[in-house]
Parts: C-alpha cells; structure tokens; sequence
C-alpha cells in the first residue's frame, strides 16, 4: 500500500510545484524572459516567512499574505528598473543578465544570513490526517490547497480585470498593445512581480517542507523550468499539469532509486523533453 | 623602426610573463596561476558560446570532470601528472561530443537551461558514485615545485590561444561564424552545422577539462560543490563576455582584469564583494553588452556610446 | 538534357498539404520560372529541392542521381545553392567577409582556401556591391541585402541556382539591375536557374519557361506567352494582377 501513499505524496508535492512554476511560466510566455533568478526569489520567499515566524511568531501560513507584498515589490523593480532595460538585447544577455541577479541575491543572503540550515517549523508541522493505512500531513495538504486555489485566482485575474486583460494583450501583440494604449513597460513590471509573488508564496510553504537555505533556489530554478516546459507556455493549467507530473515522478523515482537521484531524475525527464519535443509538450510554439 | 620596437616591447613582455615566479612572490604567482585557469576555461567558452553562438551556462561540467579525472588518475594509478592531463582533456572532449549530440539541437533558452543542469546533475551523480569519493572529496598528493602550476598553465593558454588563431582562420573557424550569425544560411552553404558545433564543444570541452586537472593537483584537494561550482560557469562567461566575446584576447584580458578586482575587493572591502560578481554581470549586460573590446575599438568614446545601448535594448 | 528533375513531390505539414504531386524539370543552362499566388507552395518546394524539408513522398534526382532527403550541406556541396526569400546575411561580418565565408563552402569546399578568395572577389563584383565591401549587412539597402544573397550564393560556385524573390521589394531599375545581372551571371558562370517571382515583367522578360503552382499544385508549365494566355492560369493567378501590372 506504499504505493497509495506515494500517489498522495506526489500530487500534493506536484501541487506546489505548480505554483513554484507558473510564475516562471507566466513571465517566459509576457516578457520572453527565462528568469534564472527564479529560485531565488522562492528562496527570498522561505527566509521572509521564516523571520516572521521565527521573530514574530507568525503562522506560515498566515504570513504567506507577507511573503506575496515583499515579493511583488521586489519583483515590480527588478523588472521595471533592471531587466527592462535589456528586453530587446539578444536572448542571451537576457539569461545573463537574470543569472546575475541570481548570484547576487544569493550572496547577500549568504552574508546576511550565513549558509546554516533553517527550517520554519510550526508546532503542528508533523501532525496528518490519517486514513487507515495512509497519512495526510496537514501542511502538505494546506500547502496542496493553497497552490490549486493559487493557480485558478491568477486564472481569474487574467481573465476578468483590466491589469489581467493588459497582460494577456502585451503577451499576444506587443505594438498592439501598446497602439491600444497599455502601458508595457509598466505591464511587463507588473507580471514579474506577480510571478515572484507566487514565487515568494510558494518557497513560504516550501521552507516549511524543506531546510532553508541560500542555495535552495538553484535546483528550484531547474525544477520550474521543467514544470514549465512540460506545460508549455502561455496556458494558466499547463504548469498544473506539468507540477503534478513532476511532483509524481519525483516522489515515486526518490522512493525506487533514493532520494539522493531525485536531482538526476529531474534532469533525465528535462532532456526527454526536450529531445522529444524541443518547444515543451502543451506548448505553442513560440520560436 | 617602430615594428623594431614593438617587436622588441613584445619579446620583453614575454620573457616577463613567462619568468613571473623567478622575480615575484608566491601571492602574485598564486594569483597569476589562478587568473591563467580561468583564461583558459573563458577561451574554452569563447569557443562554443562567443564564436559559434552556443551560450553554455553549464561549461563547469567539463572542469568538474578535468579535474576528477586527474585526481583519480594521480591517487589510484600513479598517473603522471602530465599524462592525467591528457586524460582529463580527452574526456573533456568526449564528454562534450557525447552530451552534444542531443543538446546542440536546441536553441536559445533550451540550450542555456540544459546545459545548466548538466553542472547539477554531474555533481549529483558525483555525490553518489563511490569511486569518486562521494562527498568526502579527494586528496591528491602534494606537488613539489608550486611553481610548476604556473609554467603548465602558462602554456595551455599560448598553445589554446596559437591553435585557436589556426583554427579561426581556416574552415573551422568560419563555420563556426556562420553557424553563430545564421545556422539555416550557414547549412545551405554547405556547412556540416552539426560537425561544426561538435567540434567547436570539443574543442571547449578539451581545454576547460584540462584547466580542471590542473586546478586538482594545484588545491590538492577537491569535493563535488568546489569543481562543479556554477558559479565557476558563470566567472567564465562574465569573463569572456567583459572581455568581448567572440574576439581572440578578450577573455584573456577578461579574466586578467576581473580576477584582480575580485581579490582587491575581498581582501579590502569584503562586503562589496558580496555584490562584485552579481552586480558586475548586471552592469555589463546593460551597459557592454558586446564587452571590452567593442568599447575599444570605437573612436571618441562617451557616454553616448552607453546610453546608445540602453536605448537601443530597453522595452 | 535535364540537371534536375522532381517526380510527384509531396509536402505536407501535419494535415496542411502544401506540395501536391508536383513534376517538374530543368533543362541545363535553362532559366525556369516559378510563379504562384501566395502560399501555394513555392517556397516550400524549393526548401524541399534543397534539403531543408524532407518531402513527405516523391523524389528528386539531380544529374540522375536520388537526393531527396539529403541534408542541405550535402545538397549544397553538390553544387545547388539558393537565396532566401527573407533574406539571411550574417550581421556581424563585412560584405566580403560575407561572400568569403560563402566561398569556402559549396563546391569549392575542397578547393585550398587561399585560392576561394578570388571567387569571393569576383563574386562582390559581379552583384556591383564592390564599392561597399567594407560595409556591414545592417547599413545596406533591402536592394543590396538581395545582391548580397546573389553574391553569397554563385560564390559558393553553383551549377544550378535557386532564386527565391530576388526582386521582391526592388523598385524598377533596380528590378532591371538585378534582370540583367541574373542573365550576366547566367552567361559566365554556366549556371542553370530556378527563380520564384512575382513581377510577371520579370518572368516575361528573363524565363525560357514558365511553370505555376496553385494550392501546391502544378497547373501549367510552358513558354512565358502560353504561361500568360493559358485559362486556368489567369484565373488562379494572373487575373487582376497582370492586367493591372500590363498597364502600369
Ligand atoms: N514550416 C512550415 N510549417 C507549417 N506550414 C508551413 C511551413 N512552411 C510553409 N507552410 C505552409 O505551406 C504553404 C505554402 O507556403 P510557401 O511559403 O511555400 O508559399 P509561397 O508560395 O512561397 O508564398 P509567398 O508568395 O507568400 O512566398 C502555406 O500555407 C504555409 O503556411
Ligand atoms: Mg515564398
């Protein structure tokens, strides 16, 4: 009956995969921006809500909320005052330029908090629900429940408001975009921010599944880039699909092959991907 | 009369270079020796990423294997130093054809993200493998003349940077260019786009590997987080692209001048350390995007020349 | 006798047929032109001709011998070259080092290369881009860019040349250049020539023979005044257009 519980574990992973991801997702498909700096700004996530717990004795979960505003924030300048500047240079400065955030907010982290493991660990973190032979951990599924419920709120607010419309348009058509007015600059600031705010939500919950520290980002990157290429672009479900799937067969290779392959098997299915189907397997193309 | 005297300031500039540690400390040594590696692994980046147009940002995984290749070479065969090196660049280059074969297909971000987990999973797997030692690393024995790092470095670097200069002005090299500006044009002018980009990987795999076994013998000491650092990738790249990507001296020059900011700022300003590498890729890909070079070859300077770049890349 | 040959050459894109059955040949040091409306497959044939496609079915046979499916480099080596309809110069090099990377390749591929430079030279002289040698792609006009597509191509030392919209874009002198230039070029280097155009003045005033494409389909093939007369052809393509261009 491992088996069941493996499946339980998985798709509750997978779920936060997904949110990890869409935002990563959401920006590579508006701006055309691969952020490499992407797992950084998870990591940036898990130390806000581990302060707060930690000083302040915040809930995680209730700090989440926090974690959202910090991001954002941070995310809106980043792109409004750094990446926009290189929007149009080629592909690759893009990816330098976001690969250079990357190291600089880790080494500042590293200095201003030291590389020691941390962990955000609420008095109810190893309590589950349990259902005869298997187990439900409360923060998996709070965790699982957030993200889904995550996912369908961005779904509605690029579907329904004014800002969601701006985003979708600036991502069809950018001249057209800006021939109807829409300020793209300000949009393209506006959805990185939105993308590290889901960022910064999802390493909140992620810090208390895992040990905090500066260097988490760098195979969360990986792991969103292969969510998001598995979705493919430009879909609100496809990084869903895409979290889930990872997160299954993550857990199920860990449990057959040890944890310690799990970086291996992340890498073997981004390779598939790509040899398979080299513009992701949901994804319009988009070169 | 002036070619006399250029000739003559370049010949006095070699024997300098070349008899470093006879005149200087064992600092300056150190730190040339370190400055040498990293020119070596910038032109191996050159290579593949600044003349064929392939920006590996995974490039790590071939000093990583360099340098366990000698290591393991030197510690359970007793192998000369020297031939461990051959070993190590053979490898290097084997490696690179064999994971070039898939992923030189892919382009623009696929092949930025792929080959950036290469350097992760090379360090998983040399986390689990146990003749690598695993996490405990593994010791080499010690050299006996410190020096010797420097001369077999030094000379790496001439005999890369004299063959690249070959390799640049034959078929190769303008393959390689064409394959960088337009690869559809390129194959239909005949060009084996495919071999080119091989080769052009090989070529980049051979040389940073043997950077990486120098680099063992020289620590003595080496574990999978140090050699398959990605940051190393990415001093390689900041260097080449500071320099000027895609010209012949510039990630020499790169590697020279960034080399020796960083140990300024961290033996005098730790702190502003903490910002140098980030903050320096973040300028660069703003304001010299086409590196050092371009900015020397242009007449009258200004400021014009860096707003112009802005203006042109912004949104 | 034909150099080259293609029999029931067929292309489709997952569902989109584009290439339908279409014969075709060309005679040696002929001039063949290839008219079509938009999207009939013109470019796509010639993307199939020269290796960038595999044809779905069909095959080619060049000098008689099989080379569908062969790569482009290979293609290429064989002494086929081609111009792009969006033109591809290589941005960061000069005009001759344009042309001179192009002459080291095709079939001279095997020739020391010290001796391609020449080839390279001549071939910047033939277009009449001499005088902007030193120049890069991104100051030239779109007339020069086609010129410079010319120039990269007959460097590469061709038997058979592949023309895709050469003068798409040009105004009418030097739409005339570049007609006389084809010929000239036609005469010294004893080239036979494939060319997609729209200007019927051009296909009228340069083609030993004419055939049309409509829906990727062949739908005529003959002498320009047959091509031009020809019912299904003025009603598929010709139409307005002609009229319009005849007046004009
Ligand atoms: N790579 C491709 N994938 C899918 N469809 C394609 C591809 N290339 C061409 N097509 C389709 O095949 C058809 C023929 O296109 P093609 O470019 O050959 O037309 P053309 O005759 O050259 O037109 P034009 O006069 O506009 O240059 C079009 O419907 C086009 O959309
Ligand atoms: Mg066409």
């Amino acid at each position: 009956m491992f088996e069941l519980q493996i499946i339980i574990n998985g798709l509750l992973l997978g779920g936060l995969y997904a949110l990890m991801a869409i935002g990563m997702s959401l920006i590579w498909g508006v701006t055309n921006v691969v952020n490499l700096a992407h797992g950084a700004l998870i990591m940036l996530g898990a130390y806000t809500t581990f302060w707060l717990f930690k000083l302040l004795h915040l809930d995680p979960f209730v700090s989440l909320a926090a974690s959202f505003a910090v991001l954002f924030v941070f995310g809106f300048l980043i792109q409004k005052y750094i990446i926009n500047f290189v929007i149009r240079a080629k592909m690759f400065i893009t990816l330098l330029l976001t690969f250079g955030l990357d190291i600089l907010i880790t080494n500042v982290a590293q200095t201003a908090w030291t590389s020691n493991f941390r962990q955000t660990s609420p008095s109810y973190a190893s309590d589950g629900l349990s259902l005869g032979i298997i187990t439900v951990p409360y923060v998996r599924l709070a965790a699982f429940t957030i993200s889904i419920a995550l996912v369908f709120a961005l779904y509605l607010f690029l579907k329904k408001t004014k800002t969601g419309q701006a985003i979708r348009a600036v991502s069809q058509d950018i001249d057209a975009a800006r021939l109807m007015g829409i300020n793209v600059a300000n949009t393209f600031a506006i959805t990185f921010g939105i993308g590290a705010g889901l960022a910064g939500v999802a390493g909140s919950m992620i810090g208390v599944l895992i040990p905090i520290t500066p260097h988490m980002g760098e195979i969360l990157t990986l792991k969103s880039f292969v969510i998001a290429l598995i979705g493919g672009l430009g879909t609100i479900f496809g990084p869903l699909v895409g979290g889930l799937f990872l997160g299954l067969v993550e857990t199920f290779g860990s449990f057959h092959l040890g944890a310690k392959y799990a970086d291996v098997i992340v890498f073997g299915i981004l390779v598939a991907t790509l040899i398979i189907k080299p513009t992701g397997i949901l994804g319009k193309n988009n070169e | 009369m002036n070619k006399i005297l250029k000739y003559a300031f370049l010949a006095v500039t070699a024997a300098l270079v070349a008899t470093v540690p006879l005149y200087s400390g064992a600092f300056i040594t150190r730190f040339l020796i370190g400055v040498i590696l990293y020119a070596i692994m910038a032109e191996g980046w050159n290579v593949i990423a600044g003349y064929t147009g392939y920006p590996s940002f995974g490039n790590v995984v071939f000093f990583g294997l360099g340098a366990y290749i000698t290591a393991l070479c030197m510690i359970n065969f007793h192998t000369p130093f020297i031939l461990s090196l051959v070993f190590s660049s053979i490898a290097g280059a084997l490696f690179a054809i064999i994971i070039g074969i898939p992923i030189l297909r892919l382009k623009g971000h696929y092949f930025a993200i792929v080959t950036l987990g290469i350097g992760e999973t090379m360090m998983a797997i040399t986390f689990n493998v146990p003749f690598t030692g695993t996490g405990a690393g593994l010791s080499l024995p010690l050299a006996i003349n410190p020096n010797l790092f420097y001369y077999i470095s030094l000379i790496v670097l001439v005999i890369f940077i004299v063959f690249l200069k070959f390799i640049l002005s034959g078929r190769l090299g303008y393959g390689m260019i064409a394959v960088r500006e337009d690869e559809d044009a390129a194959k239909m002018m005949g060009i084996d786009t495919v071999a080119v980009k091989i080769k052009a990987f090989a070529i980049s795999g051979f040389f940073t590997a043997i950077a990486g076994g120098i680099y063992a013998y020289w620590s003595t000491f080496i574990d999978p987080p140090t050699v398959y650092d990605p940051v190393i990738s990415i001093k390689m790249i900041i260097m080449t692209v500071f320099g000027g990507a895609g010209t012949l001296l510039g990630p020499v020059a790169g590697a020279f001048i960034i080399m020796f900011l960083s140990d300024f700022l961290s033996t005098h300003f730790t702190i502003l350390h903490t910002f140098f590498f980030g903050g320096l890729i973040v300028m660069t890909a703003i304001f010299l995007p086409k590196g050092l070079m371009d900015v020397l070859s242009q007449k009258g300077i200004g400021w014009k020349y860096f707003i112009e770049n802005i203006r042109k890349h912004r949104v | 006798m034909n150099i080259i040959k293609g029999e029931k050459i067929t292309k489709s894109f997952s569902g989109l047929v584009a290439l339908k059955n279409v014969d075709f040949e060309l005679n040696k040091g002929e001039i063949l032109g290839l008219i079509g409306p938009n999207g009939s497959g013109k470019t796509t044939l010639i993307n199939v001709i020269t290796g960038f496609y595999k044809p779905t079915s069909g095959k080619i046979l060049y000098k008689n011998h099989d080379i569908s499916g062969l790569s482009p480099h290979k293609i290429s080596r064989l002494g086929i070259a081609r111009t792009f309809q969006i033109v591809k110069p290589f941005m960061e090099l000069t005009v001759l080092e344009n042309v001179a990377t192009a002459a080291l390749f095709g079939k001279n591929i095997h020739i020391p290369k010290s001796k391609t430079r020449e080839n390279a030279k001549s071939a910047v002289e033939a277009v009449g881009l001499y005088d902007k040698s030193s120049y890069k792609p991104g100051s030239l006009s779109i007339a020069e860019l086609k010129k410079l597509e010319i120039a990269k191509a007959i460097a590469l030392s061709p038997e058979l040349l592949f023309l895709d919209e050469s003068m798409a874009g040009l105004n009418l002198k030097e739409t005339q250049t570049t007609m006389d230039l084809i010929l000239k070029v036609r005469e010294q280097r004893d080239l036979s020539i494939f060319f997609v155009e729209h200007v019927m003045k051009v296909v009228m005033g340069i083609s030993d023979r004419v055939i049309v494409l409509h829906h990727g389909e062949k739908i005529a093939d003959g002498k320009p005044n047959d091509i031009v007369n020809d019912e299904n052809v003025i009603k598929a393509y010709l139409g307005k257009r002609y009229k319009r261009q005849k007046n004009a």
